[in-house]
């Protein structure tokens, strides 16, 4: 009998992940980043700027956030599978890779403002903010590093737990989907209490003021985000079936 | 560098569907092993299981004494190769050949990265070609390379080579054999194309509605299996007592294959009334006797206090 074999690297997986991850995140916000001010650039055209646009532009990577969620167990986890991995030791170098992505991400997000705010410091426009945030000021950016990390941590995991239930059957994505959709609905109220109106009555429950945002009630609804969704994923992937393969 | 898999009454069940039914088998290390059986007969899904990629229902695998399923150790040192391998494809730009042997090549512990270059080479697959664009020739090489250069104790094909072109699977049965010599491992090959593969097979495994129906060293089989042919009436004097699998007619000459061994009292009887004995080849072997049980099935669905 043979001696168990080892991979070298017991962090294989989260290296491979992050190294492509990584790459691909710093490209895609690239070309986001030189839309984003292209067109601010071209809206300036026509008006004056008065408002930040990186704010708006911002509501797009917390999809990439959600979608990156959906491909850690829909897409990842069953190819570390069939390559020789367990689920468990899958699972737990994914997540470290995601965390770690997802952190790069909300580091160039918080970058973003710090760029516009030089843009529109030479054109001499406003880098006003349209919604309530963690932060109240576009400069204020310990907080808006925080704000991106916990949206997008909310926004992975759903699309993980959403993804797995997908990828196990179908049918439990259509119950998976709105809870998930259910999670962010919630965090982003967390983050913008104007974001609908039972925000009030939420907010008022975790001692939210309606005209403000509390860090810490935010980071107590991303957490219950979190640890909902950490062991409901866990379960429906911790004996994930792999799908057949076609010829 | 081998493993002996052991299928411990492994049974697996979709729903009310049992597709593989209390199974128990050992496969020998370093040894190539054979799974036939027809569409639906469960071996997708015993493989599945043996791999680690399904929980069994029931039973369980191990893999020189160690529980496959959720195990470092042991799925570290499996290969199993379903269709054309698991690959990322979306069609994206780096959803290329070279990346899924890259991927390989960081995650399989024992990757031979020259062997897998050569067998690129021979099965001529494009390196820089997306892997949705390839034709399921190619996508099927690419399964074996995976497969083969993974060099894992434990390597499986479940079905992988269906697509490729004749030239392609003689290569493939080629590069198999040397790598065997060379560097012994447990294959299980899994495959429609039984008689062009037979010659490599050491053992055989025949499932029939998830049911484990012949487990026997390949050449002891086709021991067991004969056509008889002559006269039709010194034929059917003959296979009297004999388990028939199949007869076929001309004109008054018949052909009775038999399944069961024949020892020397039965040659000696077959000379002395003219008949003719002469081997059966596994695939038809395994036709007569997958259809064998066709027949008993129907036969007791049909027989009056028959089960259906």
């Amino acid at each position: 009998m043979n001696a168990a074999p080892q991979t070298a690297d017991r962090w294989v997986l989260a290296r491979h992940r992050l190294r492509d991850d990584a790459l691909g995140i710093l490209l895609l916000w690239s070309g986001f980043a030189a839309f984003v001010f292209a067109l601010v650039f071209a809206v300036a055209a026509f008006r004056p700027i008065e408002l930040s646009g990186w704010e708006t532009a911002s509501q797009i990577p917390r999809w990439f956030a959600g979608g990156m969620g959906i491909y850690m167990t829909a897409v990842y986890l069953p190819l570390y599978i069939a390559h020789g991995f367990t689920r468990r030791e899958s699972m737990r170098q994914l997540t470290v890779a995601t965390a770690g992505s997802i952190t790069l991400l909300a580091v160039l997000m918080t970058l973003g403002y710090a760029i516009e705010r030089g843009i529109y410091a030479v054109a001499g426009w406003p880098q006003e903010l349209v919604q309530s945030h963690l932060f109240d000021h576009a400069s204020n950016y310990p907080l808006i590093l925080l704000e991106f990390l916990l949206l997008f941590t909310v926004w992975a995991a759903a699309g993980a737990f959403a993804g797995s239930a997908i990828y196990r059957n179908p049918a439990y994505g259509l119950f998976a989907v709105p809870v998930g959709l259910a999670m962010v609905v919630v965090s982003e109220a967390a983050l913008n209490p104007g974001f609908l109106e039972f925000v009030t009555a939420i907010g008022g429950w975790l001692g939210v003021e309606a005209d403000g945002v509390s860090v810490t009630a935010s980071l107590v609804i991303t957490l219950g985000c979190l640890a909902l969704a950490t062991p409901a994923t866990w379960l429906l992937v911790r004996d994930l079936p792999l799908r057949n393969q076609q010829a | 560098m081998t493993g002996e898999l052991e299928l411990q009454d492994v049974t697996v069940r979709y729903g009310d569907t049992v597709a593989v039914d209390g199974l128990t088998a050992t496969l020998g290390d370093g040894q190539i092993h054979g799974l036939l059986g027809r569409n639906g007969s469960g071996k997708t899904s015993l493989l599945s299981v043996a791999a680690g990629f399904r929980r069994a229902s029931g039973g369980e695998v191990l893999l020189d004494g160690q529980q496959v399923f959720e195990n470092p150790g042991a799925v570290r040192r499996m290969c199993c190769i379903r269709g054309a391998g698991d690959t990322v494809e979306h069609d994206w730009p780096g959803d290329k050949v070279t990346h899924a042997l890259e991927l390989a090549a960081t995650l399989r512990p024992r990757w031979d990265r020259g062997w897998a270059d050569r067998l690129t080479q021979r099965f001529n697959l494009p390196l820089r070609t997306r892997l949705g664009e390839l034709s399921r020739g190619q996508r099927a090489a690419l399964g074996v390379v995976l497969g083969l250069a993974s060099r894992a104790p434990v390597t499986i094909f479940d079905e992988t080579y269906l697509g490729m072109d004749a030239p392609s699977r003689y290569a493939f049965y080629e590069e198999l054999l040397a790598d065997q010599v060379e560097h012994p491992r447990t294959f299980i090959l899994s495959t429609h194309h039984i008689e062009e593969v037979a010659s490599l097979f050491e053992t055989v495994l025949i499932i029939d509605d998830g049911r484990l129906m012949v487990h026997e060293e390949a050449d002891a089989l086709r021991a067991r299996g004969a056509a008889v042919t002559g006269p039709a009436e010194a034929v059917d004097a003959f296979t009297a007592d004999l388990d028939v699998l199949a007869t076929t007619r001309l004109g008054p000459t018949r052909s009775d294959t038999v399944y069961g061994e024949l020892d020397d009292h039965h040659r000696r009887d077959a000379r002395e009334r003219g008949l003719q004995l002469d081997p059966v080849p596994l695939q038809d072997l395994f036709v007569h006797l997958t259809e064998a049980t066709d027949r008993a099935h129907t036969h007791s669905a049909t027989a009056p206090g028959g089960r259906p």
